[in-house]
């Protein structure tokens, strides 16, 4: 069994199979559905734009697609955890949760770490190019340093 | 005046920050061996550049605290850019002896090395607290474990290295990390190393700034993201 048939068949056939009928929205979804189509749309957008990577741009479209389906069927959630043989829709909630969370902070912290590199060069940069040699005397000799 | 028995090119780096009480005399006991010194101050917000630049020394200024890491790279790419042979990475709050400069430059030459490391479990540690020693000791396995560098003291800030060592150099991270990450880079290098006795001076303001034992856990975690993301 590949990755595809152990994680996206269930997925296809739990988002296709709503257990129940449609129920009439209440808050939660009203406010939430809206909010998530319009985010995937953005997404979407952003991918018809070229404004980000094709591949980066379609993952996030789908995953805010997901996220509406997942608030407007709770139950499915159900249907998918059952065939991933995690048990309960909760369950897989929390463990997707838990993925994004670390997704999210090594994203960030990746992003962290890139800018603080560009401010570490650009503060060398400015101490390197103004070195300045001190002596016995109040005349301290200043010296710009050609950039290397 | 410097000791004759060095060579010339030899060239000292400090990473100084918030040092004012201090680099005074870690700078006079300095230029009694060495010739060229230069001290990076690390953004500091007292008078530290200014006791500094007082005495015949490089000064370099970082416009915001960056860290020791950040500040030694800096010290050590100005260093070789004025053609240094031999440089020397030491601390600037005192717990450093500039008499045993000569020793770790000597042991380059001697042993043909690129790289001497300063140990203060083969030399000796005045005034130690057995909490920093401990965790000392849980650093040596820690870098053992991660870069197979086999060193009796990991995280020791007094050490030499010839030119060509400096040049493969070129720490990332910019707080206390690079102490490990030095190590490992030596690792990488493939270049020979050595470790040299030196005499490291705990006193009660030295303990109250330096380093905490404390720190440890967040270093190690730190290094294992930067090894899990990188």
């Amino acid at each position: 069994m590949n990755l595809f048939q152990l994680v996206f068949v269930p997925i296809c056939v739990g988002l296709s199979n709503p257990p129940g009928p449609w129920q009439p929205p209440w808050r939660f979804q009203v406010v939430f559905v809206p909010i998530c189509l319009a985010l995937a749309l953005h997404a979407a957008l952003r991918v018809w734009r070229r404004r980000v990577r094709r591949r980066w741009g379609i993952l996030v479209t789908a995953g805010w697609l997901a996220t509406a389906w997942l608030i407007a069927y709770p139950a499915s959630t159900f249907v998918v955890a059952q065939r991933l043989g995690i048990g309960r829709g909760t369950d897989l909630v929390m463990y997707l949760a838990v993925l994004s969370g670390l997704f999210a902070a090594g994203y960030f912290y990746d992003r962290y770490r890139r800018l603080e590199v560009i401010v570490t060069e650009l503060v060398r940069r400015d101490a390197l190019s103004h070195a300045q040699h001190g002596g016995t005397s109040d005349n301290a000799t200043q010296t710009r340093l050609e950039q290397t | 005046m410097a000791d004759a028995n060095l060579p010339e090119n030899v060239w000292v780096v400090l990473a100084a920050y918030n040092e004012q009480q201090r680099i005074g005399p870690v700078l006079d006991d300095l230029l009694g061996v060495v010739r060229n010194v230069v001290v990076v101050d690390d953004g500091s917000s007292d008078q530290t550049s200014r006791e500094a630049v007082q005495r015949p020394v490089w000064l370099l200024r970082h416009a915001v605290n960056l860290g020791q890491g950040a500040s030694l790279q800096t010290g050590l790419s100005f260093a070789l850019s004025q053609g240094a042979a031999y440089l020397v990475t030491f601390d600037a709050d005192g717990q450093h002896c500039a008499a045993d400069i000569p020793a770790l430059v000597g042991a380059l030459e001697s042993h043909s090395a690129d790289y001497a490391m300063g140990s203060r479990f083969l030399g000796r540690a005045t005034g130690i607290p057995f909490l920093r020693k401990l965790t000392l000791r849980l650093a040596v396995l820690f870098t053992r474990l991660f870069s197979g560098v086999r060193l009796s003291d990991a995280h020791n800030g007094l050490r030499a290295m010839t030119r060509a060592g400096a040049e493969r150099i070129q720490l990332t991270l910019n707080r206390m990390e690079h102490a490990s990450e030095i190590v490992e880079q030596i690792a990488a290098s493939g270049l020979k190393y050595v470790e040299v006795p030196v005499h490291i001076k705990y006193t009660a303001e030295s303990l109250s700034k330096g380093q905490k034992s404390s720190h440890a856990i967040g270093l190690a975690v730190k290094l294992l993201i930067e090894k899990v993301l990188r």
